[in-house]
């Protein structure tokens, strides 16, 4: 079974029984927690993806790490991917979760790439028209690169929208080196 | 850039005008990331609307791909061009455009690869295109017409015995070595008289020549023959060569059908020669188990069938009928208002055997497939039979239909009295005892096997078969020594030409056999057989008086 099924599955059964048990926001918080966590916490990561450990090892670190700590619900989930011998892919399985609740939220990232950074009103109002353009709302992520000029590149799932100076040149680059070489040009102005 | 007097000012002006015109817009467009990439192939994510075998660029490397696999979460693409290039993390675009080919008439002459970029370094091809689909619907039955014109191979066992129709799919199998792609070439050599005005010899076939995972030195070699016969002038040769990548091997049959079907469907005659079918089955296979689509018999995948018969239902004739043809089924948008009825694509597939195995896995589908085969084989070859073609296992389904009628009156019972000569030749190898009625078949037998002999490159005008087999079945051969067949052939033939021309031409014209025309072909068969066979008994003669000398 490839990876992604699983992971569907499993983001997808976490979610029916918070949906059920009436703790979606708690779960919600949890699993950003969780993958704060798991991002800045190299030895916490490990014990999750290191097939050394053994089960019930693992098994009794999270139940001691997270008693109390978070909703009931997801220590016993974790503790399910522990028992399957799923818990190698848990951060998957919760960015899975993450984007399974965005899908139903109407929220969407988006990659935004600048030449240099914005200032928050600028910010602001990208967020503003890109919300309006997609009709969706937006969670945005900036990156820069100076290597744009200028303008900028806004990615959101498979669609990419360019207005940087960088490709508007490439474009320019093409479009005078193909009209030289086109014999019919030649001939008008002869 | 062809001439040499362009003067600055005039590249500055174009380059103005090209600034001037410019619009700064944004770009959109659909982008997903390669997962993997290796052996021709890429797995992207993302690009979750694109659509199958539609083009994908990477823009970085400048290397296209086609979709060939849209599974749940990802992409598979075969790529075209540099294949290496291509790794893990680029980006590829949609193009939003299908796979397709630019089809035009200046790619007569040309060699070109299955995207349409000229490779014999005679420069662009000129000229707006036609751009046309690789993969496209076969023409439906009400937009048909059965095969009934007959498509002249010039050669002497295949028009008399094995006939092609325009519109039919005839397969040439056989071992290596044994002569398939000569078949293929004569026949092509054979289509330059239909584009030579003022002769009767039916309207002109436009050629295609697809060499799919051959050498570079045999696809030059392929060349370099048609350009002597003067037949490249009406022919477009598609190479996709061994060291091209696997996926432009897969696709060039289907280019090459591509080009048949802008003929086809602007009303003209078209043959396309895929050389061979089980190269592309074998790229496909590749393609197939690199994608990880389960294998079955002999490693190919399950729609190895559908890949070959869905090419060959593109060979059709067209109905006639203009405005039926006009509504045929699947015709691309640049087509639209260039339909004509009439047109025909004629496919001529080659399998090649391993061993003579013809109940192997491919050879046994493209066999279904067809409206027959043309069965070469290494035994016949070996003893000198040329073409080598095994008559009792070659058939035409619906070639019949496509014979001048001249040729069915002298060809009925060839194929008989050869099958019977095959039959009694096993016999008589055992023993010499023979009666006369069965030495007289023997006889017959010897001498019809040598004057459907036939070199290369030499095709033979329909009419001058029919006169020639006509003087065998009935027996003016009968008492010229095997050995000088080929002579009188030569000179009979030559004599009809010089002193009655007039009744070649009634047969090229009207396609029937006349009684007065019957009388010419004896009288000159019965003229000089008397010479060859007075030779003969000359020499004899001569023999036996210098045997008494010595002794």
């Amino acid at each position: 079974m490839s990876q992604r099924t699983v992971t569907r599955r499993y983001a997808a059964a976490l979610y029916e029984e918070a949906d059920a048990n009436g703790v979606l926001e708690a779960v919600d918080e949890d699993v950003l927690m969780l993958l704060e966590s798991l991002d800045g916490n190299r030895p916490l990561a490990r014990v999750f993806e290191s097939p050394v450990i053994p089960q019930d090892k693992k098994d009794s670190i999270v139940r001691e790490l997270l008693d109390g700590r978070v909703e009931d619900l997801t220590v016993r989930f974790l503790r399910l991917l522990i028992q399957k011998d799923r818990e190698t892919m848990t951060e998957e399985i919760l960015n899975q979760y993450r984007s399974l609740r965005d899908e139903q939220r109407g929220i969407v990232d988006a990659e935004v790439t600048v030449a240099r950074s914005l200032t928050d009103e600028d910010q602001s109002a990208l967020v503003e028209a890109l919300e309006e353009k997609t009709g969706k709302k937006i969670r945005l992520h900036l990156h820069e690169d100076p290597g744009l000029i200028g303008g900028l590149v806004v990615r959101i799932g498979d669609r990419v929208f360019d207005a940087s100076v960088r490709s508007q040149l490439g474009a320019l680059h093409d479009r005078l080196r193909d009209a030289t070489l086109s014999e019919d040009a030649l001939d008008e102005v002869a | 850039m062809s001439n040499g007097s362009i003067r600055p000012d005039e590249v500055t002006d174009i380059l103005r005008r090209e600034l001037g015109d410019f619009e700064t817009k944004a770009e959109e467009y659909e982008a997903g990331t390669v997962l993997e990439a290796g052996d021709g192939i890429a797995t992207l994510y993302g690009l979750s609307n694109a659509q199958a075998s539609e083009l994908v660029e990477f823009p970085e490397q400048g290397v296209e791909g086609m979709v060939l696999n849209l599974e749940e979460d990802n992409v598979g693409v075969i790529l075209f061009g540099d294949v290496d290039s291509v790794s893990e993390g680029d980006e590829a675009r949609r193009t939003g455009r299908i796979a397709s080919v630019g089809v035009n008439e200046n790619m007569l002459g040309r060699v070109i690869d299955p995207l349409g970029r000229p490779l014999d370094g005679k420069g662009p091809i000129e000229g707006e295109k036609t751009v046309l689909p690789l993969e496209r619907k076969a023409p439906g039955v009400i937009y048909r017409e059965p095969v009934e014109e007959p498509l002249q191979t010039g050669i002497k066992a295949i028009d008399s015995m094995i006939p092609v129709g325009r519109g039919q799919r005839e397969l040439v199998i056989g071992d290596r070595q044994t002569g398939k792609t000569a078949v293929l070439t004569d026949t092509i050599i054979n289509q330059k008289k239909t584009h030579d005005e003022g002769t009767d010899s039916g309207d002109p076939v436009y050629c295609v020549y697809v060499a799919v995972g051959q050498k570079d030195s045999t696809v030059a070699q392929v060349q370099r023959d048609l350009e002597r016969n003067g037949a490249m002038e009406h022919t477009v040769i598609i190479n996709a060569s061994a060291a091209m990548p696997t996926p432009l091997q897969y696709v060039a049959p289907f280019a090459g059908a591509c080009i048949g079907e802008y003929f086809r469907d602007t009303g003209r005659d078209s043959l396309v020669c895929f050389d061979d079918l089980s190269k592309q089955a074998v790229a496909y296979r590749e393609l197939s188990l690199l994608l990880r689509r389960p294998p079955g018999r002999e490693a190919y995948p399950g729609d190895i069938f559908y890949l070959h018969s869905r090419l060959l239902e593109r060979a059709a004739k067209i109905i006639s009928d203009e405005e039926v043809a006009a509504q045929m089924n699947g015709l691309p948008d640049a087509l639209q208002d260039k339909v004509q009825g009439g047109g025909s694509l004629t496919a001529l597939p080659v399998i090649e055997t391993q061993a003579g195995d013809v109940s192997a896995y491919i050879p046994t589908n493209v066999i279904s497939i067809t409206d027959g085969q043309i069965y070469l084989e290494t035994d016949l070859f070996n003893s000198g039979v040329r073409p080598a073609i095994d008559v009792g296992n070659s058939v035409s389904r619906v070639g019949g239909s496509a014979q001048i009628d001249a040729m069915k009156d002298v060809a009925s019972t060839l194929r008989i009295d050869l099958s019977q000569y095959r039959e009694l030749e096993a016999f008589a190898k055992f023993g010499s005892d023979l009666d006369p009625s069965t030495q007289q078949q023997l006889n017959r037998g010897e001498r019809l096997v040598e004057i459907l002999n036939q070199n290369e490159f030499s095709p033979v005008p329909v009419e001058e078969q029919v006169a020639i087999i006509y003087a065998a079945i009935n027996g003016f051969l009968d008492d010229i020594p095997v050995d000088d067949i080929e002579d009188f052939e030569e000179e009979y033939l030559e004599r009809l030409r010089l002193r009655h021309e007039e009744v070649l031409a009634e047969i090229r014209e009207t396609e029937a056999l006349t009684d007065a025309a019957e009388e010419v072909f004896e009288e000159v068969a019965a003229d000089m057989a008397d010479v060859y066979a007075e030779d003969e008994e000359e020499e004899e003669e001569d023999v036996l008086a210098d045997e008494g000398a010595t002794t």
